[in-house]
């Protein structure tokens, strides 16, 4: 159950990959912080799902406003010549390692509280 | 209610973060293909500018050890005649010759090109728009844009119209005439250099060169020869308040 999230990134990826579009290269910095904003979105509903906090519309609309305001930064970085992206990089990066510990943390309570349920 | 267990409770946020997994990866995907293109795009403009830079340092490092054979061999000669003890004539001789040279005080006589620059016989004569009219005749500024192009073309000596271009020379606009050294000049203009012939004549038909304009209106007539003679300077010199300066290398000579 819990790999169903990784088949349909590697599905996902090799869709594409093997796709003939392309996109000009001007592209690329509003492509890398959407690409950063899906993976804070999928770390982030993972921990939802796992505190049983999830709710869909906040997950979809999460993921959508995120890559738009993230987009919208690199546009505005490219017009006043400073690399705004960066500020989306550092935010989403650091949800990304925070969600990651947190659900570090759940799985790893939830296998020794197993353990000691079967240790007793 | 229980919290922790993912697969315990209603798992429909997993199919809902596969389906999000699902877009993700193809994100990643097109990142990857893009960003291996902007590398891919980055990479010819880069080669270019090395293999121009690349043939550059070479034709400049071919340069650099012709002159240096040169000077090696007039350093040898030097030393050859300081040593049998004829230090004194021949070598000031030789040097004051190579001045006399670059300043053009003496006539020379080489291969080279003879150009020729008249007014356009293209100008329509029922043309009466001056501005038009400008277009098709032979201007200073032509002479200067040829001449411009043989000095950089390797010309060691130019004359137009008997006028011997020296360090101080001038070409500038006089009404209908032209004047060079302070001397009018009248077209048709006979500019002779001397000099490779055909890197001279390349130099001058070369698309988008200095004469190119010049080539489209008949203008401009160029004539490769084996001898040319250019006359010499023969104007003042009016040096009135250089002086030389003694470099250090001057005062231990």
């Amino acid at each position: 159950m819990i790999w169903l999230p990784f088949g349909g990134l590697v599905i996902g990826f090799l869709t594409v990959y093997w796709m003939p579009t392309r996109i000009p290269s001007a592209f690329a910095p509003y492509l890398s912080v959407a690409t950063l904003a899906g993976l804070d979105s999928i770390f982030g509903g993972i921990r939802a799902g796992i505190e049983g906090k999830f709710h869909d519309d906040i997950f979809i609309t999460g993921f959508a406003m995120n890559a738009i305001l993230a987009a919208a930064l690199v546009y505005l970085g490219v017009q006043i010549g400073a690399d705004l992206y960066l500020a989306a990089v550092v935010a989403l990066g650091g949800r990304v390692f925070l969600n990651l510990s947190l659900i570090r943390r759940y799985w790893l309570t939830q296998t020794s509280l197993r353990r000691r349920r079967d240790a007793s | 209610m229980s919290t922790i267990s993912p697969t315990s409770r209603s798992s429909s946020w997993v199919f809902q973060v596969t389906a999000l997994c699902i877009v993700l990866g193809m994100l990643l995907a097109l990142s990857f293909k893009t960003q291996r293109q902007v590398i891919k795009e980055g990479m010819p403009d880069r080669m270019d500018a090395l293999r121009a830079a690349f043939m550059m340092t070479k034709q400049d490092n071919q340069r650099l050890q012709r002159d240096l054979a040169r000077t090696k061999a007039r350093y040898e000669r030097m030393a050859a005649q300081q040593a049998s003890g004829i230090r004194s004539a021949r070598g000031l001789e030789q040097a004051l010759t190579e001045a006399k040279l670059l300043a053009g005080t003496v006539a020379v006589r080489g291969p080279g090109v003879v150009v020729t620059i008249h007014d356009s016989p293209k100008l329509d004569p029922s043309e009466t728009r001056k501005d038009v009219i400008e277009n098709y005749l032979a201007h200073d500024y032509d002479i200067q844009n040829v001449t411009n192009e043989l000095f950089g073309a390797g010309a060691e000596a130019i004359s137009i119209n008997g006028q011997r271009l020296v360090a101080n020379s001038s070409i500038r606009c006089v009404g209908a005439a032209v004047m060079v050294n302070s001397v009018r000049i009248a077209p048709p203009f006979i500019i002779k250099a001397i000099g490779d012939p055909s890197a001279l004549e390349k130099a001058l038909t070369t698309p988008g060169g200095a004469a190119d304009g010049l080539i489209l209106l008949d203008m401009i007539e160029i004539k490769k020869s084996n001898s040319i003679t250019v006359p010499a300077y023969t104007g003042s010199s009016p040096i009135f308040r250089s002086q030389p300066v003694t470099s250090p290398s001057g005062k231990s000579r």
